[in-house]
């Protein structure tokens, strides 16, 4: 007989095998146990750091009350408040300290406590600061993990003070001096102090061995960091530009001591790599070892050891849902308590009164959202200039699309329309929209020359040369198709022959770059309340593969943004914005199609949302008890 | 046997290499080339120093060479032998290479600064590096932060010279100088020579001498850091087999190097760890799924030929095989997940956001209360979408089954067992069903590779970050370094397949010899 294996073999084996794969999993049940002691001697040691050096500053005494009449009182500023580290003859400026615009500790039902789950449509590919720039770390590490040393304020947009008690700005404009606060610190408990501040931005972002390329390209104008005193630096700019304090102050400040430790090519690497001075810090101290990596949920904890008023809410969660179905389906189910929705779903929930019982529905433009536009070549494409380099067709193309129609049939009437390129608040916002009007459309094209010359019902030019051009949207855009499509009837209503083309994002980089395209749509989104508009209109930035591929050439609107980009005075730059924008909206370079809002599904298991100017506001936030889990 | 499968293996080499151009080329050759994406994503920034970024992109992947010896350098990249100096580890493991060279800016010496072209500089040889490895490797990181920022700054400055050069040939009716997106045509530069009349060229000259300044810093930095590098200041990355570097002369062998994607600037083999378990564990428990089905009902159709179980079974499989994933998919997460209707299963992810607070194995706490453990959660979310991916997989393998056996029982030696006598069991399973498994390995052949390269539908509805969405993006962005490592993946393990396929055709049928 030979020997084969049989069925008593098999389950010996299937024995055997299942043995050891218990064993395995009992050792790393021992191993989590031991990673999840680690963390909490980790802790310990923190506050046993902590503790000591308490004891040591009550050894030391305390200075109970400051003395009155000495060598402080003569440097002591009109506000009452000490100057001495500030450059004599130079205003300071004291901003009122960051902190919840609608405070609600007075709220019957406010609780300390519970988790805020907030779903985002894409995978964050890294949370190491200044490695990336994209919409998550931004939200995730510049706002909770880390802080800059000035913050928006969320309901004026004025910069209230942050990491920074108080600065002095140069008139002209070249330096800027911070004073940061003498009682910050990282969520390790050591000081805040002006060298990290020099680290972050000498050694850190503007080091090209990490890579971050994209802030030092938003932070060039910072010449250099100058180290005054401990608390104490100076920003020194290369040319005075509206956007200096923006530069200096709205960028997270790292801690030397934690990120010094690091090699250039392990902080490249790095998926996690985040610790700062924020609420909310990782429960472990991130390592290269033990980071955050794509694919897991972003699960923060208060920082206990926070400078500031504690937050309110426990911890904070992140979890990442691509498809539009499924994101909606967790927060329906209550997997999460903030979400972005599309412009269906917002539409749709908002007639469901059974759901908005339970959640809310929000739709406002802030500092954040942004603005589509039909981009019209305003030069010349292949050596022979586009139709659309003359004022009047493109004025005409404005009046021959009816942007309300298109705000109610593709935006579900969430959007408003546009009438030029900035935020709420910073141009004229008492300019009308262009009206739709055919009528007016056809007399202007009339005025450019373009009527159906020899009755074929297209419009042709003197030359006889047939109104035709060529519409481009790239792949993925949600509306590109339709409005495509609306875009084409309507005119050929008024006889334009409209070719259109889609292209993937790299193509469309090379057709802007050979500026070979009639008119593309595409969308913009602003980062900060004041948005400079100098690379996306400025004569200067045709050539050289600068980044006003529409070649839009106008003087007038060159002389507003050069005086715009260098003046200091946000009062007379308010004035300079308000004509730029009216000459834009006179001069329709694009066509500005939409305003998009935010568009965010909240749970009304959590308390005190508000719809603010800069977005939302976490912090302020809280989840009365009863709804706590 | 072994020289066969040895003379497989071998030839799996050439394959790959062939495969890997093709694809090089395909993104070399579409519009906007490699790493086009990545400059996009720069540009959506809009930023006044875009020439800048673009330079310092191309700079640190190499991509203004041309890229027949880019795809050279990638090749010497990956093979485990290399050529000249080897490179170094230091202690966090990250390769370090030695310093790269410096290219004069355009046209100098030949539109400006004649004869003055400063040459290479030889590394100083009396360079003190430290006794100590930490002071060995503070001393190397400060030489090559020194010679980094020189050499952007250098980089800085011949874009300047660009610039300079595009004003001139805008300004100097030159437009057939300049690529259609801009670029320079340095050929046609040089043919036609420069008119120092111009006042465009005095710009030229003052940007060409402030960057073959900048370029004799850099240079010298390099001198430094190439001396630094030179008295090794880490390890070799050379392989050793006792100790002895398996090395002779300028060839010696060392770990591949994949490289680092354009898009994350992580090691792509860092990006394939992350992304693989997560397909083989849907595929694992999916495959098995499928066999387990599919194989016993294609039998029983067969034995049943005919009957109604043939025929239901074969339209059910049919039928399920023809609703597509996406619509499926959906249903599930609305109908099955969702809390409106039955709720059963979580609606996204491998794990609960609180697994790693949880115990691995599933246990009564002190309250009596079941508690599902790690493992058993990794399980339940991982539910729908592997019936997503198992029940297109029935129809094929099922019916291929049916196909095979009907074959088998026609045949001579099944009327002759059965004449014997033999057990219609036996008949069955022993011969009829081992005579009809040739088929099955051959769509196990090609269903292998299928396992890695991930599914992107159902990876994207139920957010399972996976091979599939990994590949997706990595041709989305042009991420070449990405893209030809999943490439070099799923081809070698296709490869492979088709080896053991072919190696188990000789198990499973005596008759099939090598030799």
């Amino acid at each position: 007989m030979e020997s084969r294996f049989g069925f008593k073999d098999f389950v010996l084996f299937a024995m055997i095998v299942g043995i050891g794969l218990m064993v395995f999993l009992v050792i790393w049940q021992r191993d989590r146990q031991f990673t999840q002691l680690r963390s909490i001697s980790d802790q310990l040691s923190q506050q046993s750091t902590a503790l000591a050096s308490l004891n040591r500053t009550l050894e030391r005494g305390l200075v109970v009350s400051a003395p009155t009449a000495s060598a402080q009182a003569a440097q002591a500023s009109p506000s009452g408040r000490d100057e001495s580290w500030a450059r004599p003859g130079v205003p300071v400026t004291w901003p009122e300290p960051w902190g919840p615009a609608n405070d609600p500790r007075d709220e019957p039902d406010f609780a300390m406590g519970g988790t805020l789950t907030e779903i985002f449509e894409g995978v964050p590919r890294k949370l190491t600061p200044f490695t990336l720039n994209e919409v998550y770390i931004n939200r995730i590490v510049q706002e909770v993990i880390c802080e800059s040393l000035a913050m928006f304020a969320s309901d004026t947009l004025d910069y209230h003070g942050w990491l920074a008690e108080a600065w002095q700005y140069d008139p002209n404009g070249l330096w800027l001096r911070v004073k940061i606060h003498d009682d910050a610190r990282f969520s390790d408990g050591q000081p805040v102090t002006a060298e990290d501040v020099r680290f972050t931005y000498m050694d850190y972002i503007h080091n090209p061995e990490i890579e971050a390329q994209e802030f030092v390209a938003q932070t060039e104008n910072v010449q250099d960091v100058v180290v005054v005193s401990e608390k104490v630096c100076d920003f020194l700019f290369k040319d005075a530009a509206f956007d200096n304090l923006y530069a200096a102050l709205r960028f997270s400040i790292l801690p030397k001591h934690y990120y010094s430790q690091f090699t250039p090519s392990q902080l490249n690497q790095s998926t996690g790599l985040a610790m700062g001075s924020g609420p909310y810090r990782f429960e472990i101290t991130p390592s290269p070892a033990n980071q955050w990596a794509p694919g897991q949920p972003v699960v923060l904890v208060r920082n206990e050891n926070y400078w500031r008023d504690p937050p309110f809410v426990d911890r904070h969660r992140y979890t990442f849902i691509q498809d539009n179905v499924a994101r909606l389906t967790a927060f329906d189910n209550g997997d999460g308590d903030i979400m972005r929705s599309t412009p269906n779903q917002t539409a749709l929930k908002l007639s469901d009164p059974e759901w908005l019982e339970g959640h809310t529905a929000r739709a406002w433009p802030n500092m954040r959202s942004g603005y589509a536009i039909v981009a019209f070549n305003c030069g010349e494409r292949n050596g022979r200039p586009t139709p659309f380099s003359d004022k009047r067709v493109r004025l005409g193309m404005t009046h021959l699309i009816d942007r309300d129609r298109v705000n109610r049939d593709f935006y579900e009437g969430l959007g408003e329309v546009a009438t030029g390129p900035f935020p709420p608040g910073q141009g004229d916002d008492s300019i009308e929209a262009w009206p739709y009007d055919v009528e007016r459309a056809v007399e202007l094209f009339a005025e450019a020359g373009w009527i159906d010359r020899d009755g074929d019902g297209f419009l042709d030019n003197e030359r006889g040369d047939r109104f035709t051009f060529e519409f481009i949207y790239t792949t993925g855009s949600s509306i590109g198709p339709r409005l495509s499509r609306y875009m084409s009837d309507q005119c050929e209503r008024v006889g334009i022959e409209v070719t259109i083309r889609v292209v993937d994002w790299s193509m469309l980089e090379s057709i802007r770059d050979a500026r070979d395209f009639d008119t593309l749509i595409q969308a913009w989104s602003w980062t900060s309340p004041e948005s400079d508009v100098y690379q996306l209109f400025h004569s200067s930035q045709i050539e050289n593969q600068g980044d006003n591929w529409i070649q839009y050439t106008n003087t007038e609107a060159d002389a507003l943004m050069e005086r715009g980009k260098r003046e200091v005075d946000a009062n007379v730059r308010k004035q300079i914005w308000a004509d730029l924008h009216r000459a834009l909206h006179e001069d329709q370079p694009y066509m500005f199609m939409m305003q998009l809002p935010w568009l965010r599904f909240t749970s009304n298991r959590v308390k005190n949302i508000h719809e603010y100017p800069v977005g939302i506001n976490k912090m302020e936030m809280y989840i009365p008890l009863e709804n706590q889990r | 046997m072994t020289a066969y499968i040895i003379r497989r293996l071998l030839l799996v080499i050439p394959t790959l290499i062939g495969i890997s151009f093709l694809v090089f080329m395909l993104i070399a050759l579409s519009p906007g080339g490699i790493g086009a994406a990545v400059r996009a994503q720069a540009g959506a920034q809009s930023t006044s120093s875009l020439g800048l970024q673009e330079a310092y992109l191309e700079d640190r992947y190499g991509l203004d060479d041309p890229v027949i010896v880019q795809y050279l350098r990638w090749l010497a990249r990956i093979s485990p032998m290399k050529f000249g100096t080897p490179d170094q580890i230091d202690p966090t493991g990250a390769v370090v290479r030695a310093p790269k060279t410096l290219d004069l800016p355009p046209l100098a010496g030949l539109w400006y600064a004649e004869g003055a072209v400063p040459g290479d500089l030889a590394p100083p040889d009396d360079i003190e590096i430290g006794e100590t490895d930490e002071e060995k490797n503070l001393t190397y990181r400060a030489a090559a932060n020194e010679y980094a920022r020189e050499r952007i700054a250098y980089i800085g400055a011949s874009v300047e010279v660009e610039q300079a050069l595009r004003s001139y040939a805008i300004a100097n009716g030159m437009r057939h100088a300049l690529e259609a997106d801009n670029d320079l045509k340095l050929d046609v530069f040089k043919r036609e020579g420069f008119d120092p009349a111009f006042p465009e060229y005095a710009e030229i000259v003052s940007a060409g001498t402030l960057s073959l300044e900048a370029l004799q810093r850099a240079r010298q930095s390099r001198a430094h850091l190439q001396a630094v590098f030179d008295a090794r200041p880490y390890p070799r990355a050379t392989w050793t087999i006792l100790g002895i570097p398996l090395r002779l002369g300028p060839v010696h062998l060392a770990t591949p190097d994949f490289g680092v994607s354009f898009s994350t600037s992580r090691p792509v083999v860092d990006l394939l760890a992350e992304r693989l378990p997560v397909t083989l564990l849907l595929n694992l428990v999916a495959f098995p799924i499928i066999y387990v089905i599919a194989v016993p009902m294609g039998m029983l159709a067969a034995i049943r030929q005919g009957t109604w179980i043939d025929t239901l079974g074969g339209a059910l499989v049919v039928a399920l095989w023809s609703v597509p994933v996406v619509w499926a998919g959906v249903l599930a997460l609305v109908f099955l997940a969702s809390n409106q209707n039955l709720g059963l299963f979580p609606v996204s992810g491998l794990q609960d956001p609180d697994s790693s607070a949880m115990t691995i194995l599933p246990f009564f706490n002190g309250e009596g209360v079941w508690q599902r453990g790690a493992v058993l959660d990794v399980f339940w979310h991982v539910a729908l979408p592997v019936s997503c991916l198992v029940y297109t997989g029935f129809a094929i393998l099922a019916k291929q089954t049916r196909a095979a056996m009907l074959d088998n029982f026609n045949a001579d030696y099944v009327r002759t067992a059965k004449a014997k006598g033999v057990a219609s069991r036996d008949i069955v399973f022993r011969h009829v069903f081992r005579n009809s498994l040739l088929p099955l390995i051959t769509i196990f052949a090609t269903l292998f590779p299928a396992m890695l390269s991930g599914s992107v539908v159902v990876e994207s509805i139920f957010s399972i970050d996976g091979m599939g969405k990994l590949v997706l993006e990595s041709i989305n962005q042009r991420d070449r370094e990405l893209l030809l490592a999943n490439v070099l993946l799923v081809g070698g393990v296709n490869l492979l397949g088709l080896l053991i396929a072919d190696i188990l055709y000789a198990l499973a049928d005596p008759r099939i010899s090598y030799e």
